[in-house]
């Protein structure tokens, strides 16, 4: 040390030279610094789980979302629906958006006048301006799932549009744009930015303003504790000189090697300032004392340098450990954080030891002015004086309160909550989070949920499994309604064959698929084979226990309950086939229990009861039309003679006798055989078309597909019936709850059926082998893996501090169990940070994460620093309780003063505007304070008790007598 | 004098634009004309629908269209659509025919801005190719080969474009290709005519080519076995016809 002193004192013009040129250098670097709020690009590249969200996000443009609501009496008014149309197509213009849907661009499929129409819900080019007819809009569009709660509130009051951005654009930007279009052209309107992109944006913005405020607020609270300290300029300039000039560098140096600000990098100066000032005040303080014993400063610099020096390095570098220990966390944003905070505090260490000594060599040495005792006679070393009268008469008092904080703290520990939804950081007062509230309640949230299925999504039993688990996620607390591929046929199926069903061939399933292949949301919902697609659907809870339940339930769901091979038997009668029909009659009572689920019912439905009814109603052969039918039928028929009929009869007579003797017919079979039918026309048409044998014999097909139709409707709603009663009598007019059972039974009506490979394999059902996986993915398991990791960093990152430490310790002290003794008042501070954390309910997250490590790295210093200081005192003194003395009131005092400057610097992160930073504020000023503590009253009596035994050359201490009440 | 001069000026200009105008337009009608100009048309059509990383669908159908308004394009393949049938009549009545539930059923009419069976085309590009009725025609430029005409929706016409750019060849007035704009002035759609020739007595283009600049997607349709004025009768465009056909 000496000799690094006199290299560093002879070349002092050198020194301060090469750092005014670095400070330039990398100040100028500084220019391209980036703010990077991009949540997702904080974790793991390399996590499957990351990996799956990053090719869907890609794939299906499913991630990124930016939304917008507006509010207003009445969305469904000329003048909100010509704002929304213009807002539309506005976005549409901006660069990166992929695609915008909103209520006047949004699919509709529906039946009008018996025609199909697959289109827009309102015509952008013609919006309405009647009364009467916007009235039938807002009617229809509340009635239905697709846009309820979907993209207009259930009081019709609140709307949304969504943009899609693709992957690789600058959401940001594209945000900042959405945002400002929406401000110029709704502004009357009140609006609601929300989505990922808007949070990045706001993110990213709060991060600059922060960084902006807090840094000088800092660096002021830093010059007031210093000059309290010093009293004098230098002792503030100085620190304040050297924290300036290492957080340029390593923020320059982060610059160099691209890495981009996240939202704990704000943290990264302030750290720097509190942390990075110590080793110049240790400097200075020391500096202090020595001045009047030598009369030249640069002998006086080199004294103090060599002196102080090793402590110095050696507590920078345990703290830079503490920050280098979070390398290889889940988030990439805390592992670059962690290496250049340690890097940056490499340089104020390198700064402190060369910068400072260089410039004090070059100031004339200060007056201090002595009290009669000859110590300085600052406010601070009367406190001091306090402390240590106390440590030196109670230290087995002060070793059982620690023991006690050990138990409380080990007992708080496994109540440690976590949060890892990002929206949550934000506090109550900010837009995203108002925002994110009327997300929740009016339109279920807004974090995508996502299942990827792999699969023929052409097949109708992989849509069957996805109408399934869509029914069940329906039944989970805090998911909104999920959204797939398999929704959209069954819309279409609706409005060709009258029930929400997938249809039960796969010619059924191409058909209808054919005619909505070309909507832009296709694209969002399955891939262009058609062979992987996924499930959406919103999440409406920002708690991460909730979300935890969430993923957990819809994993274990498709654990049990969907097979990854599935058996395909073709042409069942289930009248036949008592096998299959059992099977299938399960597959409806389980459906209609979770109709209990879903329309919330609590009264038990006996199962063997409901068994019984569904077999019943699989079992009506005949159905007993109303006046009604017959006569909806009978005009059924006209048309179909009239347009349809593969023979033309032009005689109007006949026709009407042909109807009358079908619906007469239908009194004694609900389908007339084909071959009755045939009959039936011949016999009522003139020669010319009787011989028509192809004819009449395709005209009779037709007629059975219809009549099967309304018998099979029939039927069904007579079943409907049937079930109804087993629920609660206020549900009995519910046309949903009755609609929704309808689709459950017609299963009935199908031929072909799937069955799990397992349960087939028990019943030895042979037929073709389909594969299928549902794996899910989305935020919410991305929080759930942060989640995890969360804790895994945090002990990860504890446990190589506290080990490369106490190896530190072992090395400096010479003796192992020495090492283990210096670090255990460090574990103390650790314990309480956690027992302070989880009796508070301060949450583990992405900032309080460094609290322990932290507090492990800084904490060390005042460990350091004290035995070194102790062990010095103690050769002089050749007493323990002297040598005590002597070091609370030098180190003792450094160490009050850098922690009360360290703490200081933190708790003015309670103004940051990010709810984890001004948590990570409080808490590590308040393990800063409680660290310095330990240091002056738990280490000493831990000295104390155990002899200093574990002192290296300090064996033959005497016995601890209370000389100094003498 | 001055002024006189100056008014002669002013209503010759005023009067030149106006023929100039009326140019365009009756050129814009010929064209429309030369695509209708068959009494009745058959063909069998390739549709190859091509997303951005360049995959391809191709999908085949029969056609007949008589006059410029009667319509029937049959799938017969891909397997799993073979048998959908459209049927288009005047007036914007179209009906499908769906096999798997042996059903038809009629389209509804406002749904013309939707894109026609996974093409780049929308229901209103493939109805009749009458755009003299429907735009204000202006030249905007010309060369030796074509006349380049601006047409802009008229007054009432509800498009979704705002306005259009036709290249019309000046030897048989057939329109080669179209750019299709957006109201906010972007260039959104392109299609070209190609592969023109003349079958018997009528020009007629063998390829087209359709480009969603918005989606990066395209379309190309390739007509072949192509036969006209077979007398195709009026019973062959009826629901009936639709189901049974096969």
């Amino acid at each position: 040390m000496n000799k690094f002193a006199e290299v560093v004192l002879k070349n002092r013009g050198i020194v301060l030279a090469s750092i005014l040129m670095l400070t330039l250098f990398f100040g100028y670097q500084l220019k391209n610094l980036k703010v990077n709020s991009d949540i997702v690009s904080y974790l793991k590249p390399d996590d499957p789980a990351v990996v799956l969200f990053n090719r869907v996000g890609e794939e299906y443009s499913g991630t990124a979302l930016a939304m917008v609501g507006i509010e207003s009496d009445d969305v469904f008014e000329y003048k909100t629906l010509t704002t929304i149309n213009k807002l539309t197509e506005e976005f549409k213009q901006i660069d990166g958006v992929s695609s915008v849907m909103s209520l006047t661009d949004i699919l509709d499929i529906k039946s009008v006048d018996g025609g199909l129409e697959v289109g827009r819900l309102i015509n952008k080019n013609n919006i309405p301006t009647d009364k009467a007819e916007l009235e039938n809009i807002r009617n229809y569009a509340l009635s239905k799932d697709m846009y309820n709660g979907s993209v207009v509130s259930p009081d019709g009051k609140i709307t949304v549009i969504i943009a899609r951005l693709k992957q690789e654009s600058d959401k940001i930007a594209i945000a900042d744009e959405i945002k400002s279009v929406s401000q110029r052209d709704a502004k009357n309107f009140k609006l609601y930015f929300s989505g990922m992109p808007m949070q990045m944006s706001e993110l990213s913005e709060i991060i600059i303003s922060d960084m902006v405020w807090l840094i000088p607020l800092v660096a002021t609270m830093l010059v007031f504790v210093l000059y309290f300290s010093f009293r004098s300029k230098r002792g503030v300039i100085l620190p304040l000189l050297t924290v300036f000039i290492s957080t340029v560098w390593a923020l320059g140096l982060m610059t160099m090697v691209g890495v981009e600000l996240s939202m704990i990098s704000n943290l990264m100066p302030v750290i720097l300032i509190a942390v990075g000032s110590a080793y110049g005040i240790h400097m200075i303080s020391r500096y202090n004392e020595d001045i009047g014993g030598c009369n030249d400063s640069k002998e006086c610099v080199k004294k103090s340098l060599s002196e102080v020096g090793l402590s110095i390095i050696l507590a920078g570098v345990t703290t830079l450990i503490g920050f280098l220990s979070f390398t290889g966390a889940y988030l990439t944003a805390v592992t670059d954080f962690g290496i250049f905070t340690g890097i940056g505090v490499g340089f104020a260490l390198l700064v402190s030891l060369t910068f400072i000594p260089a410039i004090l060599s070059y100031l004339k040495p200060p007056k201090v002015k002595r009290t009669e005792h000859g110590k300085e006679d600052t406010a601070i070393v009367h406190t001091i004086d306090k402390i240590a009268q106390f440590v030196l008469k109670k230290e087995k008092l002060i070793v059982f309160s620690s023991v006690v904080i050990i138990i409380i703290g080990l007992i708080g520990l496994p109540h440690l909550k976590r949060q890892a939804n990002m929206t949550e950081y934000f506090s109550d007062d900010t837009d995203i989070r108002i925002a994110e509230i009327m997300m929740q309640e009016n339109f279920g949230g807004s974090i995508p949920v996502q299942i990827v299925v792999n699969g023929d999504l052409k097949n109708p039993f992989v849509l069957k499994e996805i109408r399934k688990l869509e029914k069940y996620m329906e039944t989970v607390p805090f998911v909104g309604k999920p959204q797939s591929v398999a929704d959209l046929i069954c819309e279409m199926n609706k409005v060709m064959n009258g029930h929400y069903t997938i249809p039960d061939t796969r010619e059924g399933v191409t058909n209808l698929w054919f005619f909505i292949e070309s909507e832009s949301v296709m694209k969002q919902l399955v891939n262009a084979n058609s062979d992987e697609g996924i499930i959406q659907a919103n999440l409406g809870t920002m708690d991460t226990k909730y979300i935890n339940e969430t993923v957990d339930s819809i994993n274990n769901y498709i654990k049990n309950n969907i097979s990854d091979e599935i058996i395909v038997i073709n042409n069942v009668d289930l009248k036949l086939d008592k096998n299959i029909n059992n099977y299938v009659v399960d597959e409806i009572v389980s459906q209609i229990k979770l109709e209990k689920l879903r329309y919330q019912v609590n009264n038990n439905i006996d199962e063997n009861k409901l068994k019984s009814i569904v077999n019943e109603i699989g079992n009506i052969e005949k159905v007993k039309y109303s006046e009604t039918t017959l006569e909806e039928i009978s005009d059924r028929l006209n048309r179909f003679f009239e347009y349809e009929s593969e023979i033309e009869i032009e005689n109007r007579n006949s026709i009407d006798k042909i109807i009358r003797t079908i619906i007469a017919a239908l009194d004694k079979k609900s389908i007339p055989k084909k071959m009755d039918l045939q009959n039936i026309i011949k016999s009522n048409v003139p020669k010319s078309i009787a011989s028509d044998s192809e004819g009449i014999e395709l005209t009779a097909y037709s007629l059975n597909v219809i009549l099967t139709e309304y018998y099979q409707k029939e039927k069904i709603l007579a079943g409907v019936e049937k079930i109804i009663p087993l629920f609660p009598n206020e549900l009995s007019n519910n046309q949903k709850l009755r609609n929704d059972l309808r689709d459950d039974l017609w299963l009935l009506n199908e031929n072909n059926f799937s069955v799990n490979k397992s349960i087939a394999d028990v019943n030895k059902l042979d037929g073709e082998i389909f594969e299928l996986g549902f794996i899910q993915t989305g935020m919410p398991i991305i929080f759930t893996h942060m989640d995890d990791s969360l804790i895994k960093s945090q002990f990860q990152s504890i446990l190589i501090a506290i080990a490369l430490v106490a190896l530190l310790l072992m090395f400096q002290l010479r003796s192992f169990i020495g090492g283990l003794i210096a670090v255990t008042p460090i574990i103390v501070t650790v314990l309480l940070n956690f027992a302070v954390m989880s009796y508070l309910n301060v949450p583990l997250d992405i900032a309080t994460i460094l609290v322990a490590s932290i507090a492990i790295g800084v904490g060390i210093d005042y460990t350091i620093h004290f035995t070194n200081r102790f062990k010095e005192e103690y050769k002089k003194e050749k007493s323990q309780l002297k040598a005590m003395e002597k070091t609370l009131e030098s180190t003792g005092k450094a160490i009050l003063i850098n922690a009360l400057s360290v703490a200081m610097g933190f708790i003015v992160l309670l103004f940051a505007q990010l709810i984890p930073i001004q948590r990570f504020g409080w808490l590590t000023a308040t393990t800063m304070v409680f660290s310095a503590a330990g240091a002056i009253t738990f280490l000493p009596a831990l000295i104390l008790l155990t002899k200093a035994k574990f002192i290296n050359g300090l064996k033959n201490i005497e016995e601890p007598t209370n000389q100094i009440n003498n | 004098m001055k002024n006189l001069i100056k008014q002669f000026i002013l209503v010759l200009f005023a009067i030149t634009s106006i023929t100039l105008a009326q140019d365009a337009q009756s050129i814009v009608a010929k064209a429309d004309e030369v695509v209708n100009a068959p009494k009745d048309q058959t063909a069998n059509m390739k549709m190859i629908l091509i997303d951005k990383e360049g995959n391809e669908k191709v999908r085949e159908t029969t056609f007949l269209q008589k006059g410029s308004e009667k319509r029937i394009m049959r799938f017969t393949s891909p397997a799993d659509q073979k048998g959908i049938a459209f049927l288009s009549l005047p007036d914007d009545i179209q009906y499908l025919y769906m096999p798997a539930f042996h059903k038809v059923r009629r389209i509804a009419s406002h749904v013309k801005n939707t894109k026609f069976a996974g093409t780049d085309f929308s229901y209103d590009d493939l109805s009749s190719f009458e755009y003299a009725k429907q735009y204000d025609a202006k030249q905007v430029s010309e060369d030796e080969t074509y006349w380049v005409m601006e047409l802009t929706p008229k007054t009432g016409v509800e498009k979704d474009y705002g306005k259009l750019i036709m290249s019309i060849r000046k030897d048989n007035h057939y329109p080669a290709k179209i750019d299709y704009y957006d109201k906010g002035g972007n260039l959104w759609k392109t299609m070209e005519r190609r592969n023109v020739e003349k079958i018997g007595k009528y020009w007629f283009s063998k390829e087209f080519e359709i480009k969603d600049l918005k989606e990066e997607h395209r379309t190309k349709m390739i007509l072949s076995d192509v036969e006209f004025d077979t007398g195709i009768s009026d019973e062959t465009f009826t629901e009936r016809y639709l189901k049974k056909a096969k």
